[in-house]
């Protein structure tokens, strides 16, 4: 989906943009990537908000899983039943269809969308580098400041999954997050005292 | 009513009465449909020869019948074996014989055998034409000399003398059967045990060896029309022990390992029935666990109400062994890789006489595993042209149990992702590392072990 050319100047203001980091240990540890955890918004013509969460750093990746934060208030999950949409970092490998095996995640209507996951399907070897993991279509409830952070919550074992050895992902940094979100959240509510 | 008529009435009904009580039950006829009301651990109710046991298996014992027969005796027309089994401490022989549209033979009765008896079927007599095609319409055996060579102190302390008799379970008609599988399985705690040897399984077949790695192994019941021709005779060879199955768990001597089915055939098991080690879904496997053990298969072997008995009157007095059905057992290698189901298996609690403050129930507590019988989709043992499959170990990712990891495999894990033990949702077979939640680890261990070219 492709950002407007002229989208609303409130959109602008509005969308709040975060950047979510999650340090997570690809095994062998010896051997480990710090993947990055990126959150991308495009504020849409429609009013629509199109986040893509992106990752950097990843190295042989088989498997990934992730959970998503933001406002309820503020947003709404376009798709409920389908929050996420399956991203290219997979995909830009092994275009076939059935390579991959996407699960959109579980969204609870109250700001958390679960277990979004994808894995590579049979013995094919782990991908490296940069990309798209999902993207998800928000619909804005108001026109507030609001912030949406990609992480990996270990109660529900998010991680990177290499193609060999299943890794264990280091407890998310929820205070990493959650502190990157404010200082973000803090500098947009200058920018807009500026304008 | 005048005096006349009343006379003739209560004369006639003391005819009959009369003629009821002189009549002895010698042979018992079970019309296809009949159910008998059979508890655990009663009597044997009116109907059933005096010589009948009441033993049942699981929900399913309304529909089966367990007789007694001294050797040389006659079954009844009417009947139809089921199966047959030794006592336990002559040969836990199973053994199906039944559905043999022609008719059964000798070659059928030699399966009678224990390992450890002679069998002389000279008095078996062939089966007449059958009324169904499942089921013979009357069957007559007689079970010449079995267990007459057992010897004594035979290494099991229970040297009885049911040695010198055999299990029979008669049943109606496998028409029956569709009711049976139907029948609900009382629900219990599935049992995982990490298992820490892989086991392999190998037969001597014929020729052999036999390669038992396959995926899947089918052998024939009688009447199937692919029955090899030649008869055959397999042995199984435990590359394994469950030795380090349970914690404090070792192989009872009392009780052990028999095999499943093979027609045409004897089978032999080649530990001298000392100790057993492989275990698979149509196997009676016996070990002894603990009290615990048993506890964390879902039996409370203080409380609940067991739902078979099997009296064993054995030289330290009469001993009644409580058998409980559950759901599954599942036993899973120490890599978690494979995995081991049994599904529906009767699990015997053996009394502990040795401990005289816990005569009921001991640490010692004999499990008989395998005997799925009815185990909905699995093994069926007694439809026309049903074959007997024997499993190797269950790939960990072979969530539907189907003998092979596919996308439907896949596709079980995706339906409770997200969904953790106790969730509406939540389905065990999709959480394959069993630690409650069903999330990236479980898709991806069954996806890496997709076949290659698989597209979901």
């Amino acid at each position: 989906m492709a950002p407007s050319e002229n989208r609303p100047r409130r959109t602008v203001f509005l969308v709040a943009f975060v950047i979510a980091c999650a340090m997570v240990l690809l095994a062998p540890p010896s051997a480990m990537a710090t993947p990055i955890l990126t959150v991308d918004p495009t504020p849409l013509a429609s009013g629509q908000l199109h986040v893509e969460i992106n990752v950097s750093g990843a190295v042989d990746v088989y498997g990934y899983q992730f959970s998503v934060e933001y406002d309820p208030s503020v947003l709404a999950v376009a798709d409920p039943f389908n929050p996420a949409t399956e991203g290219t970092f997979f995909s830009s490998v092994y275009p076939d269809p059935g390579e991959t095996f996407f699960f959109p995640g579980l969204d609870d209507g109250l700001g958390h969308i679960t277990f979004i996951a994808n894995t590579l399907v049979g013995p094919l070897a782990g991908v490296t580098g940069s990309g798209s993991l999902a993207s998800i279509d928000f619909t804005r409830l108001s026109d507030d400041p609001t912030t949406v952070v990609a992480f990996l919550d270990e109660a529900n074992g998010d991680g990177f999954v290499g193609s060999e050895v299943t890794s264990v992902p280091e407890p998310a940094t929820m205070l990493l997050v959650a502190t990157g979100s404010a200082f973000v959240m803090r500098r947009r509510a200058r920018r807009r005292r500026h304008l | 009513m005048s005096r006349s008529r009343l006379f003739r009435a209560a004369l006639v009904s003391l005819l009959v009465a009369g003629s009821a009580l002189l009549q002895q039950p010698s042979s018992v006829a079970i019309a296809a449909g009949q159910v008998l009301p059979l508890a655990a651990c009663t009597p044997a109710p009116t109907g059933i020869p005096a010589n009948a046991g009441t033993g049942q298996f699981g929900p399913l014992a309304r529909h089966i019948y367990t007789l007694r027969l001294p050797v040389g005796d006659t079954l009844p027309p009417g009947s139809a074996i089921f199966y047959v089994f030794s006592v336990f401490d002559t040969g836990s022989t199973v053994v199906v014989i039944n559905n043999q549209p022609a008719g059964f033979s000798d070659a059928d009765l030699l399966q009678l055998c224990s390992p450890t008896s002679n069998c002389d079927t000279s008095g078996a007599t062939a089966i007449p034409p059958t009324r169904d095609p499942n089921v013979p319409a009357s069957l007559n055996v007689r079970l010449w000399g079995l267990g007459a060579t057992i010897p004594p102190g035979n290494g099991a302390p229970l040297d009885n003398p049911q040695a010198e008799t055999l299990d029979v379970q008669v049943r109606p008609s496998p028409t029956a059967i569709p009711t049976l599988i139907g029948a609900p399985v009382a629900a219990r705690t599935v049992a995982h045990i990490d298992y820490g040897t892989i086991i392999t399984r190998t037969y001597d077949f014929g020729g052999g060896p036999f390669d038992f790695s396959a995926p899947d192994i089918t052998f024939y019941n009688a009447g199937d029309a692919a029955i090899p021709t030649v008869p055959f005779t397999f042995r199984l060879l435990p590359r394994g022990s469950f030795d380090h199955a349970l914690d404090g768990a070792s192989i009872g001597p009392r009780f052990f390992l028999d095999t499943a089915v093979v027609k045409n055939g004897t089978h032999t098991i080649t530990n001298n029935l000392t100790t057993s080690a492989i275990m698979y879904d149509t196997g009676n496997t016996t070990t002894s666990v603990t009290e615990d053990a048993a506890r964390a298969l879902g039996i409370d072997p203080i409380n609940d109400t067991p739902v078979d008995c099997f009296d064993a009157d054995t030289a330290n007095g009469r001993v009644t062994l409580k058998g409980f059905m559950i759901d599954k057992f599942e036993m899973t290698t120490a890599d978690g890789l494979n995995r081991y189901v049994i599904h529906n298996p009767l699990i015997y609690v053996e009394p502990d006489l040795q401990n005289p403050q816990r005569p009921a129930f001991p640490d010692g507590v004999a499990v008989v595993m395998g005997s799925n019988y009815f185990a909905p989709g699995k093994v069926l043992f007694d439809g026309p042209g049903q074959a007997l499959r024997l499993y190797t170990a269950l790939s960990a990712a072979d969530t539907n149990e189907d003998g092979r990891v596919d996308c439907a495999d896949l596709a079980i894990v995706r339906a409770s992702f997200g969904k953790r033990r106790g969730q509406a949702g939540y389905d065990e077979r999709a959480d394959v590392n069993r630690d409650g939640i069903v999330n990236i680890t479980d898709l991806t261990f069954v996806s890496r072990q997709l076949p290659a070219g698989t597209r979901c």
